[in-house]
Parts: C-alpha cells; sequence; structure tokens
C-alpha cells in the first residue's frame, strides 16, 4: 500500500509527543493564519480559474470564514484544552474528576470541491488545535486549487505531523484501506457509505457531512422582496454548488405569483440583465457536472432564466415553476442554480412533502409568523434550521454545523470542531486514604452492609448515584 | 426472520404517530421502569444470579444501584436537558434567535452484553427513552406552547426516540426476564424487545436505525458499524480491550491491591473495565502477590469454592477459553477449575512474557498476569504499542507520575489509585476509544447521545439594509464591511451588547446610505 509510509511515519510522529504542547498547536495554526494572509491573492486566483469562482464569494466563504475559526480557536485554544472538572457525587468528593482532552492521533480529511479550501481548513484548524496529526486529500475536481494545496500548505505546517496527499478515486480507496484514528469526510452519501464501510475494518470514529435536498418553505406572511434577495442570494451563490443551498421552494398559488417577480428583480439585482457577463456569477465546476445539472431543465417549465452554454459551463440562474414531485429536478440534490417551486395549499402539505425525502442538511423558513416557523421547526427532521435567511447560520460558529440520517452524521465548527477531533477520557483521581469506606463494597457480604448500600442510595435519590 | 423486521416497523410507525412525543410521556415511561425495578427486584436479582451464579448483594449494588441512579437523574433532570440552549451570537446575529434545539434520532437499536446482562440494557435504554426536545417550551419566541400537530396529515413525531431492544442471549434468564418485563410497564410498540441469537442479530442489522448502541467485543463491534454504514447509521460502540494496571513502587502497596483484587475479581473477572493485566517493578512483584493473596483470603475464605460472593464463568466455552491461557504459565496462585461448575479460582501469573497468549487478548476472567517492567518510561511505552484500551489504571503517590502518565497514554477513561470507579461518577462520559470503543454514555451523557443537536437561526424578515453588503454586485467596500462584521470577537458581557447593539444600528444606517 503506497501509503502505509506515510501513515506509520505520522504515527510515530504523533507518539513521540511532538503536537501535545499548546505552544506547538498555536505556532502551527498562526502558520495556516499566515497561509490565508500571504497566499490570498493565489487563492483567488485558483478559485477563479477553477470554477470561476466570484472574488467576493470566495473571499468571503473560504478566507473570511476560515479566519474567523482560526481566530476563535487561537482565542479559546487554552480553555478549550484544559481538564474540565465535573461535579462530583457523595462517594467521590475527596477525589479529582475531570474529563482529559486527549488527542485521537492520525486524522484523515478528505474533501469536496464546492469550497475547497474552506473545507479543507476548517476541520483542519480543530484538528491541529485538537494535537492530531492530519492527512489532507483536497479533492481532485479541481485541479488548480489542488496543485495549490499540495505543493504550499506543506511549506507553512511541519511535515513530520500533516501531510497533503493528492489522489483519485482509486488510490482514495488505497488511502482508506489504512488505520486512520479519525476520519473526516465531506461529499455525498453514496461515497460517505463507502468511507464509512472502511472505516468499520478498524473501529475509526467518522464525521460525515454529506448532503440532501434542503427544503425552503415561503409561508403567506411575509415580505416578498426580502425573501426573494436572500432565497436567490443562497440559491446562485456559487452557481448552486453550495451544501446548504436551498434546494427547492415550498409555498402556496399565491406566493408563487408574487414571488417570482420578485425573484426575477433580485437576480437582475444581482448579475444585471445577462448574468453570464456578470463576475459575480459562477460556472459549473466540471463537463460531467454540467451535464448532470443541465439535464434538469427539462422538469417543470422555465419562468426565469433557462439559458445554457456548454463552453463555458454556464447555465443561468434559473426558477422552474409547475413541478411536481415526481420530477427528475425533485430527485436528486440540484446542486446547480436551478431553483423549482412546488406549490402546497398548506403548511401541513409542505410538511409532509418535506418528510417524504430523506433528512436534509437543513430546513429553511420564511414567514414573519413565529407560529408557522415553530411548527415547521417541530415536524420535520434536518441538520440545522434556518428562519428568515438562507446560508447564514454556517457563519455562527457558536451553532453546531452538520447533518442528520443521510445527511450525515457528527456536527462541526468552532468549538465543536475541536471536540470532534478530541477524545473525552473520563478520569477519576482517587484518594488512597479512607479505606475504611470502602469495605462497604467488599465481599465477603452481609445483610448490614447490603442494607447501608440502599440506606445511602435512598438519601441521595436526588439526582446522584452513590456506590461506594 | 419476519419479526426482526415486524418489530422494527412497528416501532418506526409508533414513532412517526406522534405518541412518544411529549415531555411527560417520557417521564413516565421513566417513572414506569422504576416502578418495575422495585416491584421486581428479586426476580430480577434471581435471573441475574441464575445466569451469573451472582449474589444478591452484588447483583444490587453492581446492576440495580447504577439503573435507579441514572432513573432518578433523568426524572429529575430531563426537563432541563431537553429545553432549547441559546449560543453565543456574534455582531451580525445580534437582533436573531440563535440556539441549539434537542431533537430525537428516530429508531434506535440497543444490543445489550451478557456479563451485566440488566444495567447493559437498561442503562442506555434510559437515555434513549429520554432523549429529545420538549414541545411545552417555545422554541421561537412569541409562539404559544400550544398543541401543535392537530391535523390528521402531520404525521412525523419528533420529540422521542422508539427503541428495540436486544439483550444478549448469552445471559438467557436476564434476557427473557426483560423481553417479559419491559412490555408490562412500557408501551411496548415504541419499545419492543427482540431475542435471539446470532441469527437473528445479523437479520435485525439488516434493518434501518437512526442510532445503534452496541456492547461487546471489538470483533462484533467492526461488525455492527459496517451494517450501520450502509444506512449511514450512527454508533456507539462500547466494546473492551487489555486494561493495563500500573504499580508504581511509590504507593501504598496494602491498598492498592486490595482495590485491585475487589476489581478484578468482581463478577468472575468478567468485567470490560477490569484490571486486565498489572505492570510493575520486578521488586514489588513478590509483594503484590502476597497482598493480593491475603485480600483474598479477606474476601472468599479459605475455599473458594464455598464463597457465596465469588461468581462463576458464564458457560463452558469461556471458561475453557480461559483456563486455555494458563499454558505454560507460572501460577503464583490460584490455577483451580471445575468444568462442572464452571468455576475457575482467582489465579495470579507472575513474571509473564509480553508475547504470552494471555497477553494477547482480553481476559474477561479471574486470572491476573503480571508484567514486570523496570519504569513507568517503559510501562508507557508498552501501553503505546498496544491498542488503546478501555480503561486504564494506576497507582502511586506521586502526582506527577499520573498525571505523566494520563497525558502521554490513550484509553477510554482513567481511574487513579482505585480501579473501576470512573464507572460510578455519572457527570463522566463512559466510553471507549480505538479499538475500545466509540461514543459514550451514563448521565447527560447518554440523553446526548441518542439527541441529535439541531442548530437554528432564525433571523428578522427586516434589517435587510445590513444584508445589502453580501450581495452582488460586489466592491472592495463591501468586503470590507463584511471583514468588519465577521473578524470582530464581542464576548464583553451585557454592556457590551448594548454597545454592540448600538454599532449594529449605526452600522446598518451608514451601509444603507453609502451602498444606497
Amino acid at each position: 500500500n503506497p501509503y502505509t509510509g506515510l501513515v506509520s511515519r505520522l504515527r510515530a510522529a504523533w507518539l513521540s509527543g511532538k503536537t501535545r504542547p499548546m505552544e506547538y498547536r498555536v505556532a502551527q495554526l498562526e502558520a495556516l493564519g499566515r497561509f490565508l494572509d500571504e497566499k490570498k491573492q493565489d487563492i483567488l486566483d485558483v478559485l477563479a480559474s477553477d470554477m470561476r469562482k466570484p472574488p467576493f464569494e470566495a473571499e468571503f466563504c473560504e478566507i473570511l470564514l476560515c479566519k474567523n475559526e482560526l481566530n476563535d480557536t487561537l482565542n479559546k485554544l487554552g480553555t478549550w484544552m484544559k481538564d474540565e472538572h465535573v461535579e462530583k457525587n457523595l462517594a467521590t468528593q475527596l477525589d479529582s474528576a475531570f474529563i482529559h482532552k486527549d488527542p485521537y492521533g492520525v486524522v484523515l480529511i478528505l474533501t469536496p470541491w464546492y469550497c475547497p479550501i474552506h473545507i479543507v481548513l476548517m476541520p483542519l484548524i480543530g484538528a491541529i488545535a485538537a494535537g492530531n496529526c492530519v492527512i489532507v486529500k483536497p479533492s481532485e475536481i479541481t485541479k488548480n486549487t489542488e496543485r495549490l494545496v499540495a505543493e504550499v500548505l506543506p511549506c507553512y505546517l511541519d511535515n513530520d505531523c500533516f501531510a497533503v496527499v493528492t489522489a483519485g478515486v482509486e488510490e482514495t480507496t488505497k488511502l482508506l484501506e489504512n488505520k486512520f484514528d479519525y476520519i473526516f469526510f465531506t461529499g455525498i452519501p453514496s461515497v460517505g457509505r463507502i468511507v464509512m464501510t472502511a472505516a468499520a475494518k478498524h473501529l475509526t470514529p467518522v464525521t460525515l457531512e454529506l448532503g440532501g435536498k434542503n427544503p425552503c418553505y415561503v409561508s403567506d406572511s411575509c415580505e416578498v422582496q426580502n425573501v426573494a434577495r436572500r432565497v436567490a442570494w443562497g440559491r446562485f451563490f456559487n452557481a448552486g454548488q453550495t451544501c446548504v443551498a436551498p434546494d427547492y421552494i415550498l409555498c402556496s398559488v399565491e406566493m408563487q405569483e408574487k414571488l417570482l417577480p420578485a425573484l426575477h428583480e433580485a437576480i437582475t439585482e444581482f448579475y444585471g440583465p445577462n448574468p453570464q457577463e456578470s463576475p459575480d456569477f459562477a460556472r459549473i465546476v466540471g463537463d460531467k457536472q454540467f451535464q448532470r445539472v443541465q439535464a434538469l431543465l427539462s422538469s417543470g417549465r422555465m419562468a426565469i432564466g433557462g439559458q445554457t452554454d456548454e463552453q463555458e459551463r454556464y447555465i443561468a440562474p434559473t426558477v422552474l415553476v409547475d413541478v411536481q414531485p415526481s420530477d427528475p429536478v425533485m430527485q436528486e440534490k440540484i446542486f446547480g442554480p436551478i431553483l423549482p417551486i412546488i406549490t402546497v395549499a398548506s403548511v401541513d402539505e409542505a410538511i409532509n412533502l418535506i418528510n417524504t425525502h430523506e433528512r436534509p442538511l437543513v430546513v429553511y423558513v420564511f414567514s414573519s409568523d413565529k407560529k408557522v416557523m415553530n411548527q415547521v421547526l417541530e415536524w420535520t427532521s434536518s441538520g440545522d434550521f434556518c428562519g428568515n435567511d438562507t446560508l447564514m447560520h454556517v457563519t455562527l460558529t457558536s451553532l453546531p454545523f452538520g447533518g442528520i440520517g443521510n445527511s450525515g452524521l457528527g456536527k462541526y465548527h468552532g468549538k465543536f470542531t475541536f471536540d470532534t477531533f478530541t477524545h473525552l477520557r473520563s478520569c477519576l483521581h482517587r484518594n488512597m486514604a479512607l479505606e475504611t469506606i470502602n469495605t462497604l463494597r467488599y465481599p465477603p457480604y452481609s445483610p448490614q452492609k447490603l442494607g447501608l448500600v440502599r440506606l445511602a442510595s435512598e438519601v441521595k435519590r436526588q439526582g446522584t448515584c452513590t456506590l461506594l | 426472520m419476519e419479526r426482526m423486521k415486524q418489530a422494527v416497523e412497528r416501532a418506526r410507525a409508533a414513532f412517526k404517530s406522534g405518541r412518544c412525543r411529549s415531555l411527560e410521556f417520557r417521564i413516565r415511561q421513566l417513572k414506569a421502569l422504576e416502578r418495575m425495578v422495585h416491584e421486581r427486584e428479586e426476580e430480577i436479582l434471581a435471573a441475574i444470579e441464575a445466569d451469573l451464579h451472582k449474589c444478591g448483594h452484588n447483583a444490587y449494588s453492581h446492576e440495580i444501584l447504577g439503573v435507579l441512579g441514572e432513573l432518578a437523574l433523568a426524572v429529575d433532570k430531563l426537563p432541563s436537558w431537553a429545553a432549547p440552549q441559546p449560543v453565543k451570537r456574534n455582531l451580525l446575529t445580534l437582533r436573531d434567535e440563535a440556539y441549539v434545539h434537542p431533537e430525537p434520532l428516530g429508531v434506535v437499536l440497543i444490543i445489550g452484553a451478557w456479563n451485566y446482562p440488566f444495567v447493559l440494557v437498561m442503562q442506555p435504554l434510559i437515555g434513549a427513552i429520554a432523549a429529545g426536545g420538549d414541545p411545552s417550551v417555545p422554541a421561537a419566541l412569541g409562539a404559544v406552547g400550544e398543541e401543535r400537530g392537530g391535523s390528521p396529515s402531520c404525521r412525523v413525531c419528533l420529540l422521542g426516540n422508539a427503541v428495540v431492544v436486544k439483550p444478549s442471549e448469552i445471559s438467557e434468564h436476564t434476557a427473557q426476564l426483560v423481553a417479559d418485563l419491559l412490555p408490562k410497564y412500557i408501551d411496548p410498540e415504541l419499545y419492543p424487545v427482540v431475542t435471539g441469537g446470532v441469527a437473528e442479530t445479523t437479520e435485525l442489522l439488516t434493518q434501518r436505525f437512526d442510532h445503534i448502541f452496541y456492547t461487546g467485543n471489538s470483533a462484533v463491534g467492526k461488525i455492527v458499524m459496517a451494517a450501520a454504514a450502509k444506512h449511514l447509521t450512527p454508533v456507539t460502540l462500547e466494546l473492551g480491550g487489555k486494561s493495563p494496571c500500573y504499580i508504581d513502587k511509590d504507593c501504598d502497596l496494602a491498598v492498592a491491591c486490595r482495590r485491585i483484587t475487589w476489581g478484578k475479581y468482581m463478577n468472575c473477572g468478567q468485567t470490560c473495565i477490569a484490571p486486565d493485566y498489572i505492570l510493575c517493578d520486578a521488586s514489588i512483584q513478590d509483594k503484590v502477590v502476597e497482598n493480593i493473596k491475603t485480600t483474598l483470603q479477606e474476601f472468599y475464605g479459605e475455599d473458594v469454592k464455598r464463597s457465596p460472593d465469588y461468581e462463576r464463568i458464564i458457560n463452558k466455552r469461556h471458561f475453557q477459553r480461559v483456563l486455555a491461557l494458563l499454558e505454560g504459565q507460572k501460577i503464583a496462585h490460584g490455577g483451580e477449575a471445575d468444568e462442572a461448575s464452571c468455576f475457575i479460582a482467582p489465579t495470579i501469573l507472575t513474571d509473564v512474557s509480553p508475547e504470552a497468549k494471555v497477553m494477547e487478548e482480553e481476559i474477561f476472567g479471574p486470572v491476573l498476569p503480571i508484567v514486570t517492567v523496570r519504569s513507568v518510561d517503559e510501562a508507557i511505552e508498552f501501553i503505546n504499542r498496544r491498542e488503546k484500551p478501555l480503561a486504564l489504571y494506576v497507582f502511586s503517590n506521586n502526582k506527577k507520575l499520573i498525571k505523566r502518565v494520563i497525558s502521554e497514554t490513550s484509553s477510554g477513561g482513567v481511574t487513579a489509585n482505585d480501579v473501576i470507579m470512573h464507572y460510578f461518577l455519572a457527570t463522566l462520559p463512559f466510553g471507549g476509544v480505538g479499538n475500545s470503543g466509540m461514543g459514550a454514555y451514563h448521565g447527560r451523557h447518554s440523553f446526548e447521545t441518542f439527541s441529535h443537536r439541531r442548530a437554528c437561526l432564525i433571523k428578522a424578515l427586516k434589517m435587510e439594509g445590513a444584508n445589502k453588503l453580501r450581495y452582488p454586485p460586489s466592491s472592495q467596500k463591501k468586503v470590507d464591511w463584511a471583514k468588519f462584521f465577521l473578524l470582530k470577537r464581542f464576548n464583553k458581557g451585557r454592556v457590551g451588547l448594548v454597545v454592540l447593539a448600538l454599532l449594529g444600528v449605526v452600522a446598518a444606517v451608514v451601509i444603507k446610505v453609502s451602498l444606497g
């Protein structure tokens, strides 16, 4: 196996204790900060050449959000690393009880192509902060970004403990045969299954950030123009290639009448009369993906957009109406700049429709009526929930980000990333004295001993267990 | 096999019917379990005795006490665990609601083990029933806590799990008792018990669950995780390993050995966190043996076989497996065995080689090998060369040494200067790492294992001005504003929040004007 040597080398580095001191981790994280600062233009350039990512989107998503996470982590690392003391019960009053933060060891991060720097750095920051050695595998689909990460990132990090591996499907399969202590995967559910199956062979814990069809319910009570702008922004950001983009709209026939012109206005506001000429609208990442998304245009009827240009891999910001739940555009995650609208008679019908699909990464609701908001929240299930906006829950690092069911398992961002890559190790440091109290637990047993044990436990019925 | 499929389908239908939705319902189920444990105590103790030759005192303190404690804790704390948890906001989200909303996972599978057959099914079950949210707490401001879901078309209940329980068939008396008792006290459709062996469990694992909780050995743990992977089902695996016990020269040997003897030979060594083997300096090996022998005498008397307080090996297969580990070893104490009653005496082996068979697999029996090491460095290296264990024990008066052992090794959990005891503190998450497992439970950690943390951000539909800076067409000015909003850290308390709010309003106005 071509990677066994690399994995062993990193494991030896981890066992040597090199990544344990806080100073070491801080130094590596600060180096990542320098990477983002010094190579900012290079990053924007490769993102532009790989998928014509607009500079604002690139800077927002791939640089600013990562710097946010970095700063947050550097500010709080000392606190996060400390032993966390826990409440004790009667039997352990004189002991020290705490949770010690152990790194896992050698961690593998597998990243997708749609936010290629962001999804490398966000988990990497937490993995380093938690004291692990890390192997990163950037996506082979965004070739220029892959090259930048493989050639430049190692110049900033300690190569004893961190490595970047470039690999296609076959090599990744070989990579996954090795034993890792944690695997962090972002991508599609079918590959998520493959990764988890490979992880099972070594009992490796995983976080899987997958995807789904994120529904967007627009109720009748809302400010249509604001809704249209927020939905359009979320849908057409990165030409629809965002795991948290609103995938389809559910609304009443009346609301659809109002939404369509509002969406049209928002799209024109954002990208001008011909979005193909706007520097702020991205392209589909590759030919295969372009074909797939283009085929979805035949569902329903095109109310807005629909133009395509194969050479540029351009698909115009498009809104489809008269879409049926059985149409192709409703059978798979769209991951492109197409927004189907499905009309429903009531919020109940919307909820039912949402629940016929696999649980998505996020459910969106637009309503000025809190009751409606709550109803959709309580009667649907998803990784996360965002009311009256799109994408923005991702920017608040105090919220745990991640899916459920088919949209994934595990959570990260902020402290949750640090916790993802940390084994929370329970420690009880007991007193050698007071051995007489322990005699209650030792044989030979007698009814009296049992009576005392029961008595002690009955007194403490208010929540704590007192086994002596 | 159809039986498995049907049980799961019924549980899923029951989950969707909305029966388990309210907090009161779940608390009622937990209180019913409490009643069950009190009313049926005799039967439970009898079943455990039949399975493991375990006396009432032991069965009560090992299995019943823990369950009662967890039930009391869950009933007491559930309202606070289930309530939405607000989170710190940033400048961009200052006027919004941001919180974590606990929700159930759906249909959960719990597979129990045979060594503590009652508590290892009950403790996860308590967490699985408790898990989820509370509809009576308004999730969003202004929403009244009324009965939602009046419409018959809303089919999905999201406030509690359904649980399929599969006790271990090896502890057959307790398995049968659990199958008989649970349906009499808690909702039988939401919480069905399925019994069976390997074939039935394999069939069960082909079904789709929303979480699988397995207690057992690593080999089967891999099978469970591979089956779960087909459905992207998250798992908690409570496995095992060889839990090392390092005895430093600088410690009170008499006390240390008494504690070790208790933890090692309880349940005839069949405890996942029993100290599996000892590491110590050669110069204290004999003293360690003497102390343990003395303690064994104190605990079980002259004739261990006649002590009512000493258990038996669960069955013939394990009896033969454990006995085989003694081959070729230096037996310093014990070694007597009787196949008819699956009795193996408390045994100590000395000068054991690291390559011996007894050092390869988890012993799970009353055999205690001692491996000599020359220093704590050697002990740490020895431990790190092997799979990460479920528990690690170290005895020393030297606090620094203990700290060092903890920070230079890894294990599920640690007890220093005692054994087993970290298991009994519910505020400590109990679980393994690496080959000894993944995930944790006990107390609130059980609740969290079986709940989904759904992040919620509810913004206002107004204040669109601030949003303008993120919309195309882009400009350098917009980028600079974005940096300002995103990269500032604000954790400065109430006064800070007021200043922040003012800043936010000013910023919104300025942006509206400058980009208007």
